[in-house]
């Protein structure tokens, strides 16, 4: 086989064994790879209505065909288990150089089952595979634990880990790789920490075969030229993600003070000039990426000091604007906290929001948090990030998530969420496609899961009306398997939705079948590729059923379908989602109770 | 009549820095959106436009007070 590997590393973390599983052809080509074949394990090997944090719960790390391939930003692996903060399925995506390292061990997949007695690590160098103790490490956060761990394997190897956070079972902890990217939504963190699984340590010598070696290098170097020299003048490699509050805040829709509105304030002093101004050392990149978007930073300014990688957009979201917060030093010293505790940015900022405004509405006593919590206070966010970290005081409530935490009192309702996951940083009543996602996507509110602000906001590969609802069905239907398709094959989405689709606003996958074809040579077509992702979706929207979701959780918050923006440009606006779901499931060729019809189940060799 | 001119990121670069992206401008009646960032020397298929935060009709004309901004149309965060 070219492309995968076809090989299958699963670790029994009970019984302290492993095996290694081959994988046929045909199921690699039907499922493509990454997020694709690991939805599929899981429906083969568990339950979906097991509890998270039980030993039944399978957790995969999945590389796809491209990853570690010769294509720019081949180099993204995928986290997907069942998810503890929502219930549902995660599907959290990191790059960094770990997924290029893991791709080196031989193996497409490693599949994590059942809990070890004592915290352990794992050491995967080709074909040996080592279960090692970790108490310790058990307790360190994770820059400190990255390097003990590479001190003990290959300081030229690559870890990914947990922090605190994970070992604590916090509901929204992250899986940290190179110290500093993430695997952050969902609660995959807590998902290992119940494992007592510490951290992956990788190295090796396999690379995949390809199928048309000197069309897959030719291809690959006109892109990466072409792209690397565009990516000089672009935001992205100038500003980072950084760039966009500018861009939602002008159009209405960024986060201020738990979705209370659209517009904030203190967008001018928490933008991407702004940290070039006062943080920024330089841009940093993934293993060989020719976009160079992410941040290396480094705060000097009291109160704040530290240093490592971002803020990013959505960090800038949830835990600036979402919190009321306008200090850059005290949104990027919490980003840095995030990443070393190992919790998600967004999780953590629009779950300190929630309580943010659920104190200041008197429904939260003081007494319980333990002191005043109001929008704006930038010292407080950045101490209830590291109590939610630790479990500590009243971060041990907020560890549980907005959803729970706010049930706990009763009003759920302020919880900015989908399926329990927390928004991400663009309100829906401003960019109605985004609503339709958060309320379908089958992990729950996450702009990854097909992201169709691309087209709203950001006029990639063309300016579509946000505040329009029609077409956002069929628009939606096919982002969402075209982020299934990216996910599945080891690109970056950067790179992905500009270059490897065709200029059109409802992505056909040329390029993406071309790059899958050199490598693989399974013989894609758009057609058949974009089949196979559809497969793909509608067996995790099974496996959401069978955990017990029905049409009542394809929902949003009552601020979105309810309480319209009152300034702005979506002033007025509130989403649609009872028009646009019954279509939605039209397109989807579901039932009216979101079901995925025999019909539909047997044109997919699902049934 | 008077607009606002906000230009997003790496557009600021087509004002003198101090600028920082902003400047209020006079123009005559009838004027667009894309005349004004023509004449800057921006590209416009490679630009998301927007007045008062909202994408214009191509020939819409702009109002006293109208907010003009305009970013590179790349990719998101």
């Amino acid at each position: 086989m070219n492309g995968w590997y076809g090989k299958v590393l699963r670790v029994n973390l009970t019984n302290q064994t492993y095996i290694i599983e081959t994988v046929d052809s045909q199921f690699a080509k039907d499922y493509i790879g990454g997020r694709g074949w690991a939805i599929r394990y899981l429906m083969d090997g568990m339950d979906p209505k097991v509890d998270a944090l039980s030993p039944e719960n399978m957790l995969i790390f999945a590389t796809g065909p491209l990853t570690g391939s010769p294509a720019p930003t081949g180099n993204r692996y995928m986290v997907v288990t069942k998810s503890p903060l929502t219930g549902v399925l995660s599907n959290s995506n990191s790059g960094g150089d770990f997924p290029t390292w893991m791709k080196r061990t031989g193996f497409d997949l490693f599949i994590f089952e059942g809990r070890a007695e004592e915290p352990v690590y794992l050491w995967i160098n080709d074909d040996q595979v080592e279960i090692r103790p970790a108490g310790h490490i058990w307790g360190k956060q994770v820059p400190e634990s990255t390097d003990i761990m590479l001190a003990e394997t290959n300081p030229k190897a690559k870890v990914a880990c947990i922090g605190p956070a994970g070992e604590r079972l916090v509901k929204v902890a992250a899986i940290m790789n190179d110290k500093d990217r993430a695997a952050a939504r969902s609660g995959v963190g807590a998902v290992m920490g119940s494992k007592n699984l510490k951290g992956v340590v990788v190295n090796g010598t396999h690379s995949i075969g390809m199928a048309d070696l000197e069309g897959m290098k030719k291809l690959s170097l006109s892109m990466q030229r072409e792209i690397g020299e565009a990516s000089k003048t672009s935001n992205l490699r100038i500003y980072g993600t950084a760039y966009v509050p500018d861009v939602t805040n002008e159009m209405g829709i960024f986060p201020t003070r738990n979705y209370q509105s659209g517009r904030f304030e203190g967008a001018d002093k928490i933008n991407g000039p702004a940290l070039n101004a006062s943080f920024l050392i330089r841009p940093g990149a993934c293993y060989r990426c020719p976009i160079a978007c992410n941040r290396i930073t480094k705060v000097d300014a009291p109160g704040y000091e530290g240093e490592g990688e971002g803020p990013e957009y959505e960090s800038i979201g949830a835990l600036g604007g979402a919190c009321g917060v306008d200090n850059l030093a005290a949104i990027t010293k919490a980003n840095y906290l995030c990443n070393e505790l190992g919790i998600d940015t967004i999780s953590a900022g629009m779950t300190i929001a929630c309580a943010m405004e659920m104190y200041e509405e008197g429904i939260i006593p003081e007494s319980d948090i333990g002191q005043p919590l109001n929008f704006g206070d930038a010292d407080s966010m950045i101490t209830f990030v590291k109590k939610m970290g630790l479990r500590e005081g009243f971060g041990d409530k907020l560890a549980e998530g907005s959803y729970a935490m706010a049930e706990s009192y009763g009003h759920p309702e302020f919880s900015i969420s989908a399926k329990k996951l927390e928004f991400p940083g663009y309100d829906p009543r401003g960019a109605k496609g985004m609503g339709l996602l958060y309320a379908t996507s089958n992990v729950g509110a996450s702009h990854m899961a097909g992201d169709l602000a691309y087209a709203e906001v950001f006029g990639t590969p063309k300016k579509i009306d946000p505040l329009t609802i029609e077409h956002k069905p069929e628009l939606i239907a096919r982002f969402e398997d075209a982020f299934t398709l990216i996910d599945s094959s080891g690109l970056c989405v950067f790179l992905a939705v500009r270059h490897v689709f065709d200029d059109d606003v409802m992505l056909w996958p040329t390029r993406l079948t071309e790059l899958m074809n050199l490598t693989t040579g399974a013989g894609y077509s758009p057609e058949s590729l974009l089949k196979a992702a559809e497969r793909v979706y509608n067996l995790e929207r099974m496996f959401l059923l069978e955990a017990g979701i029905t049409r009542e959780d394809d929902t949003l918050p009552p601020r979105m379908l309810e309480e319209p923006l009152r300034e702005g440009p979506a002033a007025g606006h509130t989403v649609e989602l009872d028009v646009m779901l019954p279509l939605f499931y039209k397109v989807r060729g579901w039932d009216e109770n979101g079901v995925p019809t025999r019909e539909k189940l047997h044109e997919l060799d699902l049934a | 009549m008077k607009v606002q001119l906000k230009l997003i990121a790496s557009y600021r670069d087509f004002l003198p820095p101090e600028n920082e992206g902003r400047v209020e401008i006079e123009i005559s009646e009838g004027v667009t959106a894309v005349a004004i960032l023509k004449d800057l020397g921006i590209q416009i298929e490679e630009s998301v436009i927007l007045v008062d935060g909202r994408s214009p009709n191509p020939d819409e004309t702009l109002q006293d007070g109208s907010v003009v901004s305009a970013f590179q149309a790349t990719a998101g965060g």
